[in-house]
């Protein structure tokens, strides 16, 4: 039997690429289209903060002019705020004598034996020691009675009896002392 | 056996050549897409940066524009108070002059006084005073030392002998000074109105001569070194 070879007769094309034509066309241009969009969103956005930059920049430039023809105005605010600042924390040394004297002076009026207010020695912890004079042994009595109450401990955290003394030396006047220890409420 | 022959690849080509150059254009495209991808990028962190720095400086503007229209552009004669109040180094003279005003305020006379060393510090002088005067003027005292002479004074301890014995009272003042430091990274403060009015209210309290302040605006125009650590600039 005779072998007969066609040599008009193609091949058929076994490359990958050739094969696969039309496959790799359509993933070119679906890449190429996602390419360029994504480009376009590119150029939009850096042309967007290229502008936002430019106005920015004119922005820092008042600014910054503003603030350097008003650099000492600038220095003097801070110089007072230092200052203030230093002077709030200095107050707090303050023993702030007068508004727990006063505190003291009208809760001793306001009982019925009135009492002469001797020492009185307040730190700035609000650490408080007073001594007070009465003519009386009935006068201190009623005193006594008096500091025990409400009206007279609403002023304290704490307060307390150190020493009870008579000065036999003074024949009239104010012989009977007693001395007082405590801790004035923080005033609001 | 040749994989690839010469021929083939040459047919390839010939018969493919689109997809070879859709290929060269789509990796030129993506090499642009890159350069503005980084360029975006860079450009984001650029405005960003900007963005914060303006933020930090529209707040330094406001404040400041704020501030100037709250003092009035009184705020030297403020600040020459302040530096009467706590001057930048300890001024002996002005002690002195602030004990006699207390006193001549109040009549509530400072008959002798005493530094206390231990409890003096860098900027706090503590002087025990002994003190004369009738309960009033002592009140008077009470309600004015803090200001009246030109100098910020406090007090740790007061043991008053009261009415009868109005000689004896012992007083621990102190007198502060401490030095203003620049510093120009802190955020400018904002002043508020109630700072404004009890500065004014211890201005009206006092009765001192502003001429006679040390204090002086600040220098500003001084030129920043480029090295630190240099001695010839």
């Amino acid at each position: 039997m005779k072998t007969r070879i066609n040599l008009f007769r193609r091949k058929p094309q076994q490359d990958y690429i050739s094969v696969h034509a039309s496959q790799i066309k359509r993933t070119l241009t679906t890449a190429g289209v996602v390419l360029f969009l994504l480009f376009i969103f590119l150029i939009t956005q850096v042309l967007r903060l290229d502008s936002q930059q430019q106005e920015l920049l004119k922005k820092k430039e008042t600014y910054l002019k503003y603030l350097m023809d008003e650099k000492e105005a600038e220095v003097n605010v801070r110089y007072f705020k230092s200052k203030q600042t230093q002077m709030n924390a200095f107050l707090k040394n303050d023993a702030n004598f007068l508004p727990y004297y006063s505190v003291l002076k009208k809760s001793l009026d306001e009982g019925v034996a009135k009492p002469i207010l001797d020492t009185i020695d307040i730190d700035k912890d609000r650490k408080t020691t007073f001594i007070v004079r009465f003519s009386s042994y009935a006068e201190m009595d009623l005193f006594l009675k008096y500091i025990e109450s409400e009206d007279f401990l609403k002023n304290f955290s704490s307060l307390s009896l150190q020493s009870f003394s008579i000065n036999k030396q003074t024949v009239t006047g104010n012989r009977f002392e007693l001395e007082l220890k405590g801790v004035f409420k923080e005033l609001k | 056996m040749k994989f690839f022959s010469l021929y083939k690849i040459k047919r390839i080509l010939s018969d493919q050549w689109s997809i070879f150059v859709s290929f060269g254009v789509l990796i030129v495209l993506l090499g642009i897409v890159f350069i503005f991808y980084s360029q975006f990028n860079r450009q984001k962190k650029e405005v960003e940066l900007l963005q914060g720095e303006i933020a930090m400086l529209g707040d330094r503007f406001n404040t400041l524009k704020y501030n100037k229209t709250l003092t009035q552009d009184q705020i030297k004669d403020y600040n020459k108070l302040l530096a009467s109040l706590i001057p930048e180094t300890e001024d002996f003279f002005s002690i002195i002059y602030a004990l006699e005003a207390i006193s001549n305020a109040s009549g509530f006379k400072i008959s002798d006084y005493s530094i206390d060393i231990t409890a003096t510090t860098k900027e706090r002088l503590t002087l025990t005073a002994n003190g004369k005067g009738d309960t009033n003027a002592f009140l008077k005292f009470l309600q004015e030392y803090q200001f009246v002479g030109g100098r910020l004074v406090t007090t740790d301890k007061i043991v008053y002998r009261g009415e009868k014995n109005a000689t004896d009272t012992k007083i621990t003042l102190n007198f502060y000074s401490k030095r203003f430091s620049f510093n120009e990274t802190v955020r400018v403060p904002q002043l508020t109105k109630e700072e404004i009015q009890r500065l004014q209210a211890i201005k009206n309290k006092i009765q001192f001569q502003f001429s006679s302040a040390v204090y002086q605006s600040i220098d500003t125009s001084y030129q920043p070194k480029q090295d630190p650590f240099s001695k010839s600039e």
